[in-house]
C-alpha cells in the first residue's frame, strides 16, 4: 500500500492554510498548552483539598455526635440527626460504636477512603468511649473524574473557541485578504478596472484606499504608456514605410536613371554621328534616324508612365467617360502590337464572347492604356508562344471583361504578390532582361479600379500567366448589343491622315522661346506648305497676332517677358477670336482645364509628335479650304462620325439640361476637333462659336446656336449633301 | 478520506474514550484506541487509505495527500504512520507508567488532533517530517 503513494519534498506542506488559520491555530495551541499547564498545580492541590474536606466532614460528625450524646438523645434520634448530616456530605458510610450501641448510616463499598477515630465523649456524668469509622469515596476516582472534567472542559472550550476564532478571523481577516488576492489575480490577468471596497475603517480599509489610488495611477500611466507606445509604433511604422518607400524610390530612380540614360545615350550618340555626317549612305542614315526615333519614343512612354504614377499617388488621376467602340479599340490595339508580336515570333489571338455592347461607356484612352500594357507585357514575356485576348461582357455585373492569357515564363506566388506594387517588378532582373519601367501594372490596376473594376492575375511558373481586367461597361438596358463580329464595321486607325499626300495652305504663328522647338515646328509645317511666322515670347506673339492674319497660333506657356497665360488673356481681351493652341509639357487635366478657361482653344502636349501637330494644324487651317479637304477624308471615318453624332447631341443636351458648363465645353471641344477633321467644318464652326458664347455669356445665351447645331446634325445624319 | 478528516474523527474518538474511561472507570475504550493506533502504525493499513481505496478504487491515490520525501535512514516511514505510534505510546504511558505526571497528555493530544482536523495544520506531522519521516 505504501509503495503506491507519491512523495513531495515539502515537509511543511501541512502549513498550507491561510494566514488566519495559521494565526488561529497558533493561538489555540497556546491556549491548549497553557490550560493544561495551569491545571497541573490545580490537580496537585486538588488531592489535599479533597482530604481536608473529608477530615472536616469527619470533624463535623464528631461534633454532632458529641453534642447528641451530651444532650442524652436516644440512639434513634442521634442516627436521624447524623443521617441528615451525612446526606449533605460526601460520606458514603458511617459507623459509630459506643457502649453496646452501634449506629450505622449508609452502605459500605468495596473501594473507599476511610477515616477512623476513637473519641472520648461526655462532659457531665460519665465519659463514653466512641469508635467512629467514616467511609468516603476513593480519592483516586475523584481525582480521575476531576481530571476528566478539566480535560473535557479545556478540549471542548478550545474546540468551540477555535471554531469561533476561525469564524471571526474568516470575516475580519480572511475575507479582506481574499479580496486582495482576487484583486492581484485579476490585475495579473490584465483587468486593471477592478477596485476594492473602501467602506472599512481598519487597516484593510486604508490599504484598500491606497491600493485603489495606486491602481488609478497605474491605469492612467498604463493608458499614457499605451498611447505613447501606439504613437511610437505608428511613428516606427511610418518611418519604416517611409524608409521602404525611400528605398523603393531610390531603387526606382536608379532603374529610371538606367532606363533614361540608355535611350539618351543612343539618341545623343547617333545625333552626334549625324551632326558630323558620319552616315555612310542612305540606309545608314535611315538606320540612325530610326534608332533616335525609337529611343525617343521609349523615353516618351517612360515619362508618361512616371507622370501617370505621380497622378495615381496624388489621387489626381481622373477618368473621362464617353461612349466608344470596344471593337475599334481592340482592333487598334492589335495593329499597334503587330510588330511586337512578330518580333517575339508569337501569335496574338482575339476572341469575342458575344453578346458585347456596341458602345462601352467608360474612358477609352485609359482602357486602351490598360489593354496595351497587359498585352505588351504578355507579348514581352512570351517568346514563340500564343497570347490570347478574350473579350466578354458580364451583363449581371455590367462589366466588360478583358482576359489576357499567355504561354510565357509565368510567375511564382512571391512574384505575383509584388506584381502590382509601384516601383517593383516581379523580379529585379526583369528590367534588365525584358525592359519596362515596373510601373505599368501598378498604373493599370489603379486605372481599372478607378474605372469601376479591378485586375486579377493567375500564373504558373513556366506555364503562363492569365490577367483578367474588369471595368464598368456602362451599358444601359435597351442599348444595342453586338451578337457577332460581322455586325461591326471595324476601324483600326488613329484618325490621322497619311502625311505625305497633304498640302495645307494657311499661316501659323509659333510663339515659343525655345529656338529648337521653333525650328522643329517650322520644319514640320513648312513641308506641308504652311506659312510659318515665329515669336520669341508672349509679348511679341500678342503684337504679331493682333497685327497679322494667322489661321492658327501655337503658343508655349512658359516663356520669358510674358508667359502664355498672360498672352492669351491679352489676346482675348483685345477681341482676338482665332484659334490659339497651347503648347505645354504640363499634361495634367487640371492645368489643361485652366488653359481652356483662359481662352486657349486647345492644348498640344510636348514633346511634339508630328501626327498630332498636323492634326491640329489641319483642323484649323483646313476650314479655309473645305472643298479640298473633304476629298482626303476616309468615307468609313465619316460614317463613324455620323453614327456618333446622336450620342454627342444627346451628351450636349444632357449637359445643357443639367446646366453643366464643364460637360458642355468638353463635348464642344470634341466637336471642334472632329468636325473639320472629318469633312464637316460647319460642325467645327458652330461648336467653336457655341464654345465662345458659353464661355463668355453662359449657357442661357446659347439657345439659338444649339438649335442651329441640332439642325446641322440632322442635316448630316440625313446625308444632305449641302451640309 | 483525507488524513485531515481522520484526525478530526480520531481526535474526537480519543476524547470520547477518555471521558468514558473516567466516568465508567473502564480502560477498554482507551485500550481499543491504542490497539487501533498500533495496528495502523505496525501494518501501515491506515484507515484513511483503506476508506479512500474502497471509495475511489484504483484512482484512490489522486485523493490522498502526497507524503514528503526523505534521505534519512528512517525516511521510508511515513509521518502519519509515526504519528500513530507516538499517540499510542503517549496514551499508554499516561495510563500505565506515570499517570499522575502526564495525565493531561491524552487530553492534550485529543484536543490537538481535533484542532489539526479543523485547521488542517498538524504540528506533530510537520515536526516528524522536519525530522526526516516522509
Amino acid at each position: 500500500m505504501k509503495d503506491d503513494i507519491q512523495v513531495t519534498s515539502d515537509w511543511a506542506k501541512n502549513w498550507n492554510g491561510s494566514i488566519a488559520v495559521k494565526v488561529t491555530s497558533i493561538v489555540l495551541w497556546s491556549i491548549l498548552i497553557l490550560s493544561f499547564v495551569l491545571t497541573i498545580p490545580f490537580m496537585v492541590s486538588f488531592e489535599k483539598t479533597k482530604l481536608k474536606e473529608y477530615v472536616w466532614e469527619a470533624s463535623q460528625v464528631k461534633q454532632l455526635l458529641d453534642k447528641e450524646i451530651n444532650a442524652g438523645h436516644a440512639v434513634a434520634e442521634i442516627k436521624e440527626n447524623l443521617g441528615a448530616l451525612v446526606k449533605n456530605s460526601e460520606i458514603e458510610h458511617l459507623s459509630i460504636v459506643y457502649q453496646d450501641k452501634e449506629i450505622i448510616i449508609g452502605q459500605s463499598k468495596a473501594e473507599h477512603y476511610v477515616i477512623q477515630d476513637s473519641q472520648h465523649v461526655g462532659q457531665h456524668e460519665l465519659d463514653i468511649d466512641v469508635l467512629i469509622k467514616l467511609e468516603f469515596p476513593p480519592l483516586e476516582k475523584e481525582i480521575i473524574l476531576e481530571r476528566a472534567k478539566i480535560g473535557s472542559v479545556i478540549v471542548g472550550f478550545s474546540v468551540l473557541f477555535g471554531l469561533f476564532l476561525f469564524w471571526i478571523n474568516r470575516n475580519i481577516v480572511h475575507a479582506p485578504f481574499n479580496q486582495f488576492v482576487d484583486l492581484t489575480k485579476k490585475i495579473s490577468q490584465g483587468d486593471n478596472a477592478i477596485r476594492l471596497d473602501e467602506d472599512r475603517d481598519d487597516e484593510f480599509g486604508v490599504l484598500s484606499k491606497f491600493m485603489n489610488q495606486m491602481l488609478d495611477v497605474m491605469e492612467s500611466k498604463q493608458a499614457d504608456l499605451e498611447k505613447a507606445n501606439k504613437e511610437l509604433m505608428s511613428e516606427i511604422n511610418n518611418r519604416e514605410e517611409a524608409l521602404a518607400a525611400s528605398q523603393q524610390k531610390s531603387a526606382f530612380l536608379a532603374n529610371m536613371s538606367h532606363e533614361i540614360r540608355t535611350p539618351l545615350s543612343s539618341i545623343i550618340g547617333y545625333a552626334e554621328r549625324l551632326r558630323f555626317n558620319k552616315a555612310k549612305n542612305k540606309n545608314d542614315l535611315d538606320e540612325m534616324l530610326d534608332v533616335i526615333l525609337q529611343n525617343g519614343n521609349h523615353l516618351l512612354y517612360l515619362i508618361n508612365d512616371i507622370l501617370d504614377l505621380s497622378k495615381v499617388e496624388a489621387n489626381k488621376l481622373e477618368i473621362d467617360i464617353y461612349p466608344f467602340s470596344i471593337f475599334d479599340l481592340i482592333e487598334g490595339t492589335k495593329n499597334l502590337l503587330k510588330d511586337k508580336v512578330m518580333d517575339q515570333s508569337s501569335e496574338l489571338v482575339v476572341n469575342y464572347n458575344f453578346p458585347i455592347p456596341k458602345l462601352i461607356n467608360n474612358d477609352q484612352v485609359r482602357t486602351k492604356q490598360i489593354l496595351l500594357n497587359l498585352c505588351s507585357n504578355a507579348i514581352r514575356f512570351t517568346e514563340k508562344g500564343t497570347v490570347t485576348l478574350n473579350i466578354a461582357f458580364e451583363k449581371q455585373n455590367n462589366k466588360l471583361v478583358l482576359e489576357i492569357k499567355d504561354t510565357g515564363v509565368g510567375m511564382s506566388a512571391v512574384q505575383i504578390e509584388r506584381l502590382f506594387k509601384p516601383f517593383t517588378q516581379a523580379d529585379s532582373t526583369i528590367t534588365r532582361r525584358y525592359g519596362g519601367t515596373g510601373l505599368g501594372l501598378a498604373i493599370s490596376k489603379r486605372l481599372a479600379e478607378l474605372m469601376g473594376g479591378d485586375i486579377t492575375v493567375q500564373s504558373v511558373e513556366g506555364i503562363g500567366t492569365r490577367f483578367i481586367c474588369k471595368i464598368d461597361a456602362g451599358y444601359k438596358i435597351g442599348e444595342p448589343l453586338v451578337m457577332e463580329l460581322s455586325e461591326v464595321k471595324l476601324t483600326s486607325v488613329d484618325y490621322i491622315q497619311p502625311l505625305e499626300d497633304k498640302h495645307i495652305s494657311g499661316k501659323v504663328l509659333v510663339v515659343e522661346d525655345t529656338l529648337e522647338i521653333q525650328m522643329l515646328v517650322k520644319a514640320y509645317l513648312e513641308d506641308f506648305g504652311v506659312d510659318i511666322d515665329t515669336a520669341n515670347n508672349g509679348k511679341e506673339g500678342v503684337d504679331k497676332a493682333l497685327t497679322n492674319d494667322y489661321g492658327l497660333v501655337l503658343m508655349d506657356i512658359q516663356m520669358p517677358v510674358m508667359n502664355g497665360k498672360e498672352a492669351i488673356h491679352r489676346l482675348r481681351k483685345a477681341g482676338y477670336t482665332k484659334p490659339v493652341v497651347a503648347l505645354t509639357a504640363d499634361a495634367i487635366k487640371q492645368n489643361v482645364d485652366e488653359f481652356l478657361e483662359l481662352g486657349f482653344t486647345e492644348t498640344l502636349t510636348k514633346p511634339i509628335v508630328i501626327n498630332e501637330l498636323m492634326m491640329k494644324v489641319e483642323q484649323y487651317l483646313s476650314a479655309d479650304k473645305v472643298d479640298d479637304d473633304v476629298d482626303f477624308v476616309d468615307t468609313d471615318l465619316r460614317d463613324k462620325l455620323i453614327e456618333r453624332l446622336p450620342i454627342y447631341l444627346s451628351e450636349l443636351d444632357n449637359a445643357f439640361d443639367e446646366s453643366n458648363k464643364e460637360a458642355v465645353l468638353a463635348t464642344l471641344h470634341i466637336l471642334i476637333g472632329v468636325g473639320g477633321s472629318f469633312g464637316f467644318p460647319k460642325i467645327t464652326d458652330l461648336a467653336a462659336e457655341l464654345n465662345a458664347v458659353v464661355r463668355e455669356q453662359g449657357l442661357e445665351s446659347a439657345v439659338s446656336l444649339r438649335e442651329q447645331m441640332k439642325e446641322c446634325f440632322t442635316c448630316i445624319i440625313n446625308n444632305n449633301p449641302k451640309c | 478520506m483525507t488524513e485531515r478528516v481522520y484526525r478530526l474523527i480520531f481526535g474526537s474518538m480519543l476524547w470520547l474514550s477518555l471521558v468514558l474511561s473516567a466516568y465508567y472507570q473502564s480502560l477498554i475504550p482507551i485500550y481499543s484506541i491504542i490497539g487501533l493506533l498500533l495496528f495502523e502504525g505496525i501494518t501501515n493499513w491506515r484507515v484513511p487509505i483503506a476508506i479512500t481505496r474502497i471509495r475511489y478504487g484504483n484512482k484512490y491515490k489522486e485523493h490522498l495527500e502526497t507524503p514528503a520525501c526523505s534521505t534519512k535512514w528512517f525516511g521510508k516511514i511515513e509521518a502519519e504512520r509515526m504519528l500513530r505510534f507516538i499517540v499510542a505510546i503517549v496514551v499508554s504511558l499516561s495510563y500505565t507508567v506515570i499517570p499522575d505526571i502526564i495525565w493531561f497528555m491524552p487530553w492534550f493530544m485529543a484536543g490537538m488532533l481535533i484542532l489539526a482536523g479543523i485547521s488542517n495544520i498538524c504540528p506533530m506531522v510537520m515536526f516528524l517530517r522536519w525530522t526526516g519521516f516522509r
